[in-house]
Order: structure tokens, then C-alpha cells, then sequence
């Protein structure tokens, strides 16, 4: 007998369905089933993937939900459900309008951030009665399992109800289109009873009867798994009570035959099933594109900037191409004929494929942006495009940089393109909500993105479900790397950190076992971090709409579902760099009255690539990380078009491909250039033969093969992908038949492929890279010529990039820029620069550093208020209220005119902020301390704030004495805990003496030592990353960070395996190795023995009169020499 | 009121239904099965090593009816009650 199960759940019914969709599907195919129904909980998130993957495998997809409905003849103990299935598309509409329905409520949708969703009840949706009937037709619906309102009243004994209920069901949706749903689950009796009570009904009212059997997961060995997620759903351990847990382990995809041997006694309700299959036809519709009309009567002519507006009657494609004209002139002057051909091209490709409103919609995005002050840029293989160029939208010239429109938009290829715009990140808001108020708030949502489980949240998640010690659980999920969760067993073997680590993972197997299986299982929806989504219509035709947290309305499907759908994604992405280039140039202002426009800044300045090659990146765009100042060093860039090249070099694939060594080396004649054929030397000549680009694929495949470059495109795409070797063979037999056909050798032309093939899946877009490198060159520039500025921005805008405030602070002193502690008459509310006039005699501070810019010389960072510890919003801008009228005067001037709660004042005390009354913190705590309660404002309403709260104080602890603003130790602690980082001496020139006894070397010495000698380094880790290699083994680079500067150290696999643990969990490290020097800049320490600092601190502070502390005799009786 | 056991079975063989037990010895005596009123299953503290117990409720040819459960981890069949 044929049997469909019409009521399943897949993961995505979130931390309580424990089968994954392709799992589920190709089971079902494998039982002979010819359909499938999904039926998630009050959600459709699923419902994409299981429609792709349910058809490949030939099931029939069937999408449904199990709706939380309010009840209909009374109040009950828990929730009713009710299965609905949709019959066609107008009931998936339906679906997604119920679904949003019961996760919005009543509230209505007023903008991007709507006050009264922050007190929606996220984790309980409910379907009122009124939204039901409202949304109720084209769908089938289905009683639901023992949750069902029938079942509730049939099980407390209530009959009438259950018929009143059954009644009024059958009225709503029609009477062939409700069900009365029997389950055997094989629960304990009288639990058991419930079917036939159910099928009474059904007989006695005449109602069709359908056999489920409420699918959580695949197989019965998932049935843990589904229990433990619901022991995390509840928040409970496994030996504790929670109703929702099931009794049994039945709730698998049984095959028709056990469905068929427990309905025995009521087979129509099997055949049924197969009867609802056949009359729920939902297909979605994925071969159109949904793109929103670019309404050219909103354009507001005031922002249209040198750009025309558009005129009466005119069109959108028409539209495009005057601005794309205009902007061509206004980028090149006159039209050259390969900018008219080249924009010409993509025009007719725009045009053809229908997208001139999807460009017309970031332009006057970015004009908005730009009318408002607000950074903007484009980013990614929108730069591959004149018509992004010339709009504005990216700022690298796709003609001077080869870049390819066809990476961008191939009109051989179906699918929607990206467009993805950085904005200033502390302005972004102001972009989103222009957004909604140009399309509408219902055609408007943010794009959510589907958390899943990862190693170290499963790991604690399932740990905590088993009732395993908290404190262990802590400190394995600590331990380990970002990570899949499948790969836990074998990371337990093989990581260091996590075998020699403080927990024995060998009697955790069942832990291990179920991290294994939950992997990947969705956990909770968040907000992507910038993409919105922009309906044709309103979004709850296609797709539920929910609250995330902070009040934020997201569509249901994440950002594959949606290019799926050929929905419109906008990601407009907060980029923090745009926020310190801003505050920058604001200095910049300030300081000379200079209005500095980096678009018109020279792109061979000498001293950005001065800077540039002497590896003093910190702060840089993309050009920080240690490895890329590893790179630079080698590398010595001299023009722009490198900057590009070590921007894509630096990159996980290129560095397992190894492609770094014979660029550097050719580039530098240490090996001759060489091409495979003459055809390659046009396209490969700037990169010295090595392909390190996507786009010298596509022009590869146009050179030899003869190929279009869409052709080429779609060929770069098959190499990324996972291909068959049949697939590969095929490929490659087009491309040779193609080169021998323009008279290239058979030979040659497999090895060029093999070339290409090797390389595709590493390469990277240069598009990408060109609109990042601008920035980078930007920000390199801004710190060559206003390193006080420049660093100053890049202060107010952390967190970002690579290193602590702390490290960055280290480096403004190092470029001679005194980082200036608050102060209440002169901080703002962020990092300002400030002049400082030389001190009675004192000389202004020298720039540490022999080879950094030297604009720092006589400049200050003040520290800004609202990044002390403890600060609130409310506070910064009370003292700048009272500061607007006048100074402050003193201390008790201070308290009476602000309301500056006490344990503020008394860290702005102790960072500081008071010096200009010239007395002692510590005379000033007294004098607050006696000022009566009326003239200080109290802790209240400032809740969460406490008075010297050092708990989260770093290991640096250890290493200094106790606080006390009187020494020159205390003060460096103090500021670190307070300011996060110090406004004098650097904490490790403290123990420079003992160090050095050590033969410690600093980072500014180092540069003394040859290639090949042994060196001691110590330092603060500021960076630490693990990229993959090549040989798949493990290397950990580290950035050690002392008093002169930073130094590299490289920890490969003996040492890894060796010291794992130190190298991956303690913060200070003692490191001695071999120096590795590549060039005059490029010098790193390869580690042989790493011990934690800290243990040594600690040692020495518990024994003051231990000079020589005993880590640190570990080493000295170690043999080593230079 | 059911009498509440916990005693293991032996030599449980299979009839045509193959599901439920057609015959079995407890306290040294042979049971045989006449049919099978109901059959449930319960899971164990899995996280402890218990694997679920598949019970039935079978009626015997003496006209005893009773409750046998056999735990689907070790295959071990046990009477957990006789019911009057």
C-alpha cells in the first residue's frame, strides 16, 4: 500500500525536529515514497531548500506548517496545533501570510526598528482565530497530533468540544479539505487510546481520516538528538522533567510497510494520505526575477549631484543610460572609444536581462549616501563593472585594472548579480531606514541568517543537556578553534590544546557523538549583518516575515533562499574603516582647515609606498594582519596594482597554492618570467606569469581555447565547483579542442587547463581587491601624512581590524604621537588630535621608530570620554552640556553641574580626567569622598556600573604591581584596566631589566640579527591566526607585541604539537627559535620552545627577590647560542 | 490491580506475527501465546546506556493476560506485570 507522511519535521523546526532535509528526502525517495510533505513548526524556513531538494530525488514537495493556533472552544493548559498544507501557490501565499501572522501579532510595521516589537513574545508565536479565517483558503488542513485542540478535549474527556471544535474546523476550511489526523505511536496505554477515540469522531461526523506519524526525525538512532535539542530548547538537563519530551523513539520516517502493519485496523487513513498528495500541487517560482520598479518620480534632484535628473515620460533603461553617460564624462572627460564600446556592452547585457532598475536602485542609494556626507563604496565583482565605475557606486577603474564585466554579470549565466555597498558603519542606520521609507516597510526586511551548530556551541550546549560540570564544559568549548562540529572526535585526537588540555576527552564519547550529529542543525535566526531584502510586491507573498532581536523585522529565508526566489538583496554593510576615514579627514579639518578629497589623492605617493614597504601598517585596511605585513615586507610594493596583488595573495587559497613564493620571486628576477604560450603574456604580464586573478581565467579561456568570456566564466565557476573526473575531462576536452582549433599545441593546451584548473578555485576576484585596495591605499596615505589623525579615527571606531586599542595606542607612540589621557575640559566624546606645546624645557617626544612617518611629531591623541570604563551615553553628553557653557574649575564644580553618577567620577579620577586641578588622584578621591551626597549624583538608574571593577582584568595583572596611581607601575595598570591602554610607559618595559638578563631581544633590536640565529622574544599576543597550509599540517603565526614594537612568530607543527596549548590559550608568551629574515623588513622567529609569560609574572610577584623567575630559568638552562 | 513484576523470560520464540512473542518460559514454566491486545514502547535514560523497551500486552492461552517487554539494546525479554 502507497503511504506519503504528510506531517514532518525537519531541523528547521528550530531546537526540536532532528532530521536534516537532505536526509529526510532521500530517505523517503529510497522507501519508494512519491512524496513528502513538510511541516515545520509556525515556520517556512525550510521550504526552499526541501522544494530543490525534495525534486532532486523525484519526490513530489509538499510545504505545510504546524501552525500554534489560539483555541477555539475554550481555554486549555498548553498550545493547539493545527497542520495546515498548502493545495497550490495562492496557499503558500497563505502560509507565509499565517506564518507572519502569528510571529508578528498584532504590531503594525512602521520602519526598520519598531519600538513595540522589542516586547513581542519572540519564542512563542500565536495564530489568532480572526487571522486564520482570514488566510484560511487553498490550504488543507489537518487535526494536528495529541497537541491538536480535538485530541486536548478528547483526551480530558470532553466530547462535545472536541466535536464543536472538529465542527467548526470543518466549516473554515471546507468540509473536503479538513481532516481528522490518527497517529500510532506506540505510546503507553491510556495514551494509545487516543486514535480510536479520534476515528469515533471522524465516524460519527462524517470526516476523512489521515495517518501520520508526527516525524521528528529520520532514523530511530536521531531520537536523542531530538531529545537533548529539547532539553537545550527548555533550557534543562536530560534527567530532568520536561513535558514536551517524548515518551518513545517513534517518531521516525517509518517506511509504508510499518505504517502499514500499525494501521491495520484503519487502512483508508493510509490511502488517504496518498489522496491529499495528489491534490497539493506547490511549485515555487524560481526561473523569474522579482525586482522592484525604480520609481524615477521619487528621485529627488537635489541629490542627484553631477549626475542629470530624470526627465517626464522617460523609462528606467533610458534613465540608466543618460547617467551612465553622464558619469562616463564625468570620470574620463571626453568618451574614448573604448569606454563608449566597453559601456555600450554592458548596457545591452543590463537592459537584455532586465536590471536597469536594480542599478537605478543603488545608485540613488549611494546618491544618498553621498548627499548625506555618508562614506560609501562598492565592494566585490561589482567593480568588474563600467556601469558601477561610472555611477559612482565603486571607485577602481575596471579599464586600467583588466577587470572584466563578465565575472560581474555573464549573459551566458541565469541569476540574479551582487552589488554590495560598504557604508560608513555609525551612519549605516540612516541608509537602512531610507530604504524603507523609498520602497515601503512592507516591501523592506532584513535578511536573517540561519545560526547553526558549530563545535564550540554544540560542545557546550549538548554538554550543559547531559548535566556535565559547567566549569568543563567552559573550558573545552574555549579550547577549541572555530570549528565544524563533525570534525570534534578527530580534533580531540590530533589538536594539542584539546588532548593535552585541562579535560579528559576520552570518556566523553557520547558528547563528542552528539555534537557529531547536531552539526550544522539550525539553531536560532539572526539579522545578516547588512542585507535587506526589496520586494515587487509585499514580501509576505513570498516569504513570512518575523521580529529578530531589537525589534528588527527579518524575512524568513536566508540569503541563498532568497537569490533562489530571484528576490532583490541589497547588502548594505557597515564598514568601520569608512567611520576612521571619516573622523580622520574630520581631524584633518580641524587641525590644517584642509578639506583632503582621498578620491584626488595621487596613487604613487611616495611616502604611502615608503610606508608601505616598511611593514608599519598597523591600522591599515586589509594590510595589518601580520601576514600581509609579512607579505609587504617581501613584496616592497612600488605602485598601486600590487597593493591589489597582495590583497588577493594573502588569502587562504593562495597560500595553500603556494602562489606567493613564485610571484615574489619572479617579481624580484630570482626566477626567469616564463608563459606556457605567447598568448599569456598579455594577460599575465603584471603578475609576472603567475595567475592569481579570477579574471585572467576568463581571459585565459578566451586567449588559447577561444572562448567568450562568458564562456570563460562558466568554465571558472565548473573548476570552483566540485566536479566529477568525467566532468573534468569533459571540460577540458572543449577547452583543448578549442586551442588546437587556434592552432595551439595539444601538449600545451593540457597543461595551460591543468594551469587554469589548479588555479581557479584559489583565485581570486581582482575586482574585489582593486575596490579594497583603494581604501588600503587611502588609509596607508592618511597614515604616511596624519598618523595622529589617522590612528586617532581608527581609536573611535574599535573594535576593528586585527589589533586591541592597546596595540594601536603603542603604535601612535612609536610614531611619536603622545596618546593624552581624558580630560574633562578638553576630551570629546571620541579620540581627538591635539597640539602639544613643549612642556618648561621638555622636549617633544621622538618617534621610536627609524623608519615611520614623521607627521606625528608634536601631536597628541586625546582619549575620548565615552570609551573610559564604566561610561554611559548619558554621562558623556552631561559633561558635554555643562562644558558647552563653561570649564569646569574643579572638581566640585564638576559634580554640581553634571549628573555624572560617583563610581564615574571616580574613574575618570583615577584615569586622569581631573589633572588640570592639579592635584593627586588620590587627593581628589579623598575630596569626593567628603563632598555631601546632594553635590554627586548616585549609582542609580546607572545600574551594571561598578567602582573599580576589575574582574575582567587581563593576565597583565600578573606582570605589574597592585593599582596605585603614585607609581609609574600603578599607573600603566590603571590605565590598561580603565582606558584599555596605557597612556605611558608599555607594561613590558618594566621587566626589561630581567628580560634582558634573559637575553631577551626586543622587536626593535632584532633587526641586529642574521638569518639563521637564535633568538629570545617576549611579548603581549595582539594576533594570533591559523590559516590553512598547503601540506594540510598546522602553523600558528603570532604577533608578540613589547615596548618597541611587534614581532612575528611562526609555530609549526613540532612546536604546535609540543606547546599547543600555551600557543592557542595564554596571552603573554616567551618564545625562543631561529630568525628567519627574507628580506631587510621581513624578519619573523620560527619557535622551537614557548612558555606562558604569565607564570613568570606570577612567580616573581609571589617572590619579589627572584630575580631570575623560574620560567625563565627553564630556559636559561636550556643550551642555545648566536 | 495489576501485580508488578520484574522477571526475566526465556525461550520467547516468534510466530507468524513475528512482532510479539507466540511462546515463552517464566519460572520454568511454558507460556503460550493466544494473541496480542496492545503494544507500546518506552524509551530508557539513553544517556545512561538504557536502551527503549518494546512492550506487549499478551493474552495467554490460560487466559492470563500480561505485560512483557523486551529492551531493544540487549534483546533481554522480561514480564513487568501480570493484570487480573
Amino acid at each position: 500500500m502507497g503511504f506519503v507522511h504528510l506531517h514532518v519535521h525537519s531541523c528547521f523546526s528550530l531546537l526540536e525536529g532532528a532530521a536534516p532535509l537532505e536526509q529526510l528526502t532521500e530517505t523517503a525517495a529510497g522507501l519508494g515514497m512519491r512524496a513528502l510533505a513538510l511541516t515545520d513548526h509556525d515556520g517556512l524556513y525550510g521550504a526552499v531548500r526541501f522544494h530543490a531538494a525534495a525534486r532532486s530525488v523525484g519526490l513530489k514537495p509538499i510545504i505545510g506548517v504546524e501552525l500554534t493556533v489560539e483555541p477555539v472552544a475554550g481555554t486549555l493548559s498548553g498550545d493547539t496545533h493545527l497542520v495546515v498544507l498548502a493545495q497550490d501557490n495562492e496557499g503558500y501565499r497563505n502560509l507565509c501570510q499565517l506564518v507572519t501572522a502569528a510571529r508578528l501579532r498584532d504590531c503594525r510595521r512602521c520602519g526598520p526598528f519598531a519600538a513595540e516589537f522589542q516586547h513581542l513574545d519572540r519564542k512563542r508565536p500565536l495564530l489568532t482565530q480572526q487571522q486564520l479565517q482570514r488566510h484560511a483558503s487553498h490550504l488543507i488542513a489537518l487535526s494536528g497530533c495529541g497537541r491538536g485542540e480535538i485530541a486536548q478535549w478528547l483526551q480530558a474527556g470532553d466530547t462535545m468540544r472536541a466535536e464543536k471544535v472538529a465542527q467548526y474546523y470543518r466549516g473554515l476550511f471546507g468540509p473536503g479539505d479538513f481532516y481528522i489526523e490518527l497517529q500510532h505511536l506506540l505510546l503507553p496505554p491510556p495514551q494509545q487510546h487516543l486514535r480510536y477515540k479520534l476515528a469515533d469522531l471522524a465516524y460519527r461526523l462524517g470526516l476523512p481520516m489521515v495517518a501520520t506519524n508526527d516525524v521528528h526525525y529520520v532514523t530511530p538512532d536521531y531520537a536523542r538528538v531530538q531529545d537533548v535539542l529539547l532539553c537545550i530548547r527548555h533550557n534543562k538537563s536530560v534527567d530532568e522533567k520536561v513535558p514536551e519530551r517524548k515518551v518513545n523513539h517513534e517518531y521516525w520516517l517509518k517506511p509504508p510497510e510499518e505504517m502499514g502493519r500499525l494501521f491495520a485496523d484503519l487502512p483508508q487513513a493510509l490511502r488517504t494520505t496518498e489522496e491529499i498528495a495528489e491534490r497539493c500541487n506547490w511549485e515555487l517560482d524560481l526561473d523569474r526575477l522579482h525586482l522592484p520598479r525604480f520609481a524615477l518620480e521619487a528621485v529627488d534632484p537635489k541629490r542627484c549631484g553631477h549626475y542629470p535628473p530624470p526627465e517626464p515620460g522617460e523609462d528606467s533603461r533610458w534613465y540608466l543610460r543618460r547617467l551612465c553617460y553622464a558619469g562616463a564624462r564625468w570620470r574620463y572627460g571626453e568618451i574614448s572609444a573604448e569606454v563608449g564600446k566597453r559601456l555600450e556592452y554592458e548596457l545591452q547585457v543590463i537592459e537584455a536581462r532586465n536590471l536597469s532598475d536594480y542599478f537605478l536602485i543603488v545608485w540613488d542609494l549611494v546618491r544618498f549616501a553621498r548627499s548625506r556626507g555618508i562614506r560609501a563604496t562598492g565592494r566585490g565583482s561589482a567593480g568588474d563593472a563600467l556601469v558601477s565605475y561610472v555611477l559612482d557606486i565603486t571607485q577602481a577603474d575596471p579599464l586600467a585594472h583588466d577587470l572584466l564585466f563578465e565575472r560581474f554579470l555573464n549573459p551566458e549565466r541565469r541569476g540574479m548579480p551582487d552589488i554590495d555597498v560598504d557604508f560608513c558603519s555609525r551612519r549605516r542606520d540612516e541608509v537602512t531606514a531610507y530604504v524603507y521609507e523609498r520602497y515601503g516597510v512592507d516591501q523592506v526586511a532584513a535578511v536573517c541568517t540561519l545560526n547553526t551548530f558549530r563545535a564550540r556551541a554544540a560542545v557546550r550546549e549538548v554538554g550543559k543537556a547531559l548535566g556535565m560540570d559547567q566549569a568543563e564544559i567552559a573550558s573545552l568549548a574555549k579550547a577549541l578553534p572555530h570549528m565544524n562540529a563533525t570534525r570534534l572526535e578527530e580534533a580531540a585526537r590530533q589538536l594539542p590544546e584539546l588532548r593535552d588540555g585541562p579535560v579528559d576527552l576520552r570518556d566523553k564519547g557520547l558528547l563528542l557523538e552528539l555534537c557529531r550529529q547536531i552539526s550544522g542543525f539550525p539553531r536560532h535566526l539572526s539579522v545578516h549583518v547588512g542585507g535587506l531584502v526589496i520586494g515587487a510586491q509585499p514580501l509576505t507573498q513570498l516569504m513570512p516575515l518575523e521580529v529578530a532581536k531589537k525589534g528588527i523585522v527579518i524575512g524568513a529565508f536566508d540569503k541563498d533562499d532568497i537569490e533562489a526566489l530571484g528576490l532583490m538583496k541589497m547588502d548594505i554593510l557597515g564598514l568601520r574603516i569608512h567611520t576612521a576615514i571619516a573622523d580622520c579627514l574630520e581631524h584633518i579639518a580641524t587641525r590644517t582647515g584642509r578639506e583632503l578629497d582621498l578620491e584626488s589623492i595621487p596613487l604613487d605617493d611616495a611616502a604611502t609606498f615608503k610606508l608601505l614597504r616598511s611593514t608599519q601598517t598597523v591600522g591599515l585596511f586589509q594590510l595589518e594582519s601580520p601576514g600581509q605585513r609579512n607579505l609587504l615586507g617581501r613584496a616592497q610594493p612600488r605602485e598601486f596594482e600590487e597593493i591589489i596583488a597582495n590583497i588577493s595573495l594573502f588569502r587562504p587559497g593562495p597560500v595553500q597554492a603556494d602562489m606567493i613564493q613564485p610571484y615574489l620571486r619572479r617579481k624580484h628576477g630570482l626566477e626567469p618570467i616564463t608563459y606556457l604560450h605567447p598568448a599569456l603574456e598579455p594577460i599575465l604580464r603584471r603578475t609576472y606569469g603567475v595567475i592569481i586573478y579570477q579574471e585572467q581565467v576568463l581571459q585565459v579561456a578566451a586567449a588559447i581555447a577561444g572562448f567568450s568570456l562568458g564562456q570563460g566564466d562558466l568554465l571558472r565557476r565548473a573548476m570552483t565547483s566540485d566536479r566529477s573526473p568525467r566532468e573534468m575531462e569533459a571540460l577540458r576536452a572543449q577547452f583543448v579542442e578549442g586551442a588546437i582549433g587556434r592552432g595551439v599545441d595539444r601538449y600545451v593546451a593540457n597543461r595551460i587547463f591543468d594551469a587554469i584548473a589548479g588555479f581557479a578555485a584559489y583565485g581570486f576576484n581582482k575586482a574585489h581587491a582593486a575596490c579594497f585596495g583603494r581604501i588600503a591605499y587611502q588609509t596607508a596615505y592618511l597614515k604616511a601624512h596624519y598618523p595622529a589623525e589617522f590612528l586617532a579615527g581608527i581609536l573611535s571606531a574599535q573594535p576593528m581590524g586585527f589589533y586591541p586599542p592597546r596595540t594601536i595606542a603603542e603604535e601612535a607612540k612609536r610614531l611619536g604621537v603622545r596618546i593624552l589621557p581624558p580630560c574633562v575640559n578638553r576630551s570629546e566624546q571620541r579620540f581627538t588630535v591635539e597640539s602639544i606645546a613643549p612642556e618648561n624645557g621638555q622636549e617633544r617626544p621622538k618617534p621610536v621608530s627609524p623608519t615611520g612617518p614623521k607627521g606625528g611629531k608634536g601631536l597628541g591623541i586625546r582619549y575620548g570620554l565615552s570609551f573610559l570604563h564604566g561610561m554611559s551615553e548619558a554621562a558623556v553628553a552631561s559633561i558635554l552640556r555643562a562644558r558647552a557653557e563653561r570649564p569646569f574649575s574643579s572638581l566640585r564644580d564638576f559634580c554640581q553641574r553634571t549628573n555624572v553618577p560617583r563610581p564615574m567620577v571616580e574613574n575618570l579620577i583615577l584615569a586622569q580626567a581631573f589633572a588640570f586641578t592639579g592635584k593627586t588622584p588620590a587627593e581628589l578621591l579623598w575630596s569626593l569622598a567628603a563632598m555631601p551626597a546632594a553635590e554627586v549624583a548616585d549609582r542609580r538608574g546607572y545600574r551594571g556600573v561598578q567602582t573599580l571593577d576589575f574582574a575582567e582584568g587581563e593576565c597583565l595583572d600578573r606582570l605589574l604591581p597592585p593599582l596605585d596611581p603614585e607609581t609609574a607601575h600603578g599607573r600603566v595598570n590603571l590605565d590598561l584596566h580603565l582606558l584599555g591602554l596605557s597612556t605611558g610607559r608599555h607594561p613590558f618595559s618594566f621587566w626589561r631589566r630581567e628580560l634582558r638578563q634573559q637575553g631577551v631581544v626586543t622587536s626593535a633590536n632584532i633587526y641586529r640579527y642574521r638569518d639563521g640565529d637564535r633568538v629570545r622574544v617576549a611579548g603581549i599576543v595582539v594576533a594570533r591566526a591559523r590559516p590553512p597550509t598547503r601540506s594540510g599540517k598546522t602553523a600558528v603565526f603570532i604577533s608578540l607585541e613589547d615596548e618597541t614594537g611587534l614581532v612575528d612568530v611562526a609555530c609549526f607543527e613540532e612546536t604546535y604539537q609540543r606547546y599547543g596549548r600555551i600557543i592557542v590559550g595564554s596571552p603573554v608568551l616567551f618564545v625562543e627559535g631561529k630568525l628567519v629574515r627574507q628580506g631587510a623588513l621581513d624578519i619573523s622567529v620560527t619557535a622551537d620552545a614557548v612558555l606562558p609569560l604569565g607564570a613568570w609574572g606570577e612567580a616573581t610577584a609571589q617572590n619579589p627577590q627572584d630575580t631570575v623567575p623560574t620560567a625563565a630559568r627553564a630556559f636559561a638552562s636550556k643550551n642555545w647560542g648566536r | 490491580m495489576p501485580q508488578v513484576f520484574d522477571e526475566p523470560l526465556a525461550q520467547v520464540s516468534f510466530g507468524l506475527s513475528k512482532i510479539w512473542p507466540e511462546c515463552f518460559y517464566w519460572r520454568g514454566r511454558e507460556h503460550r501465546v493466544q494473541g496480542c491486545c496492545g503494544e507500546w514502547t518506552v524509551a530508557g535514560r539513553w544517556w545512561l546506556g538504557e536502551g527503549q523497551r518494546h512492550f506487549f500486552r499478551l493474552v495467554t492461552q490460560e487466559g492470563l493476560t500480561l505485560d512483557v517487554c523486551q529492551d531493544e539494546m540487549t534483546g533481554q525479554w522480561t514480564l513487568t506485570a501480570i493484570l487480573d
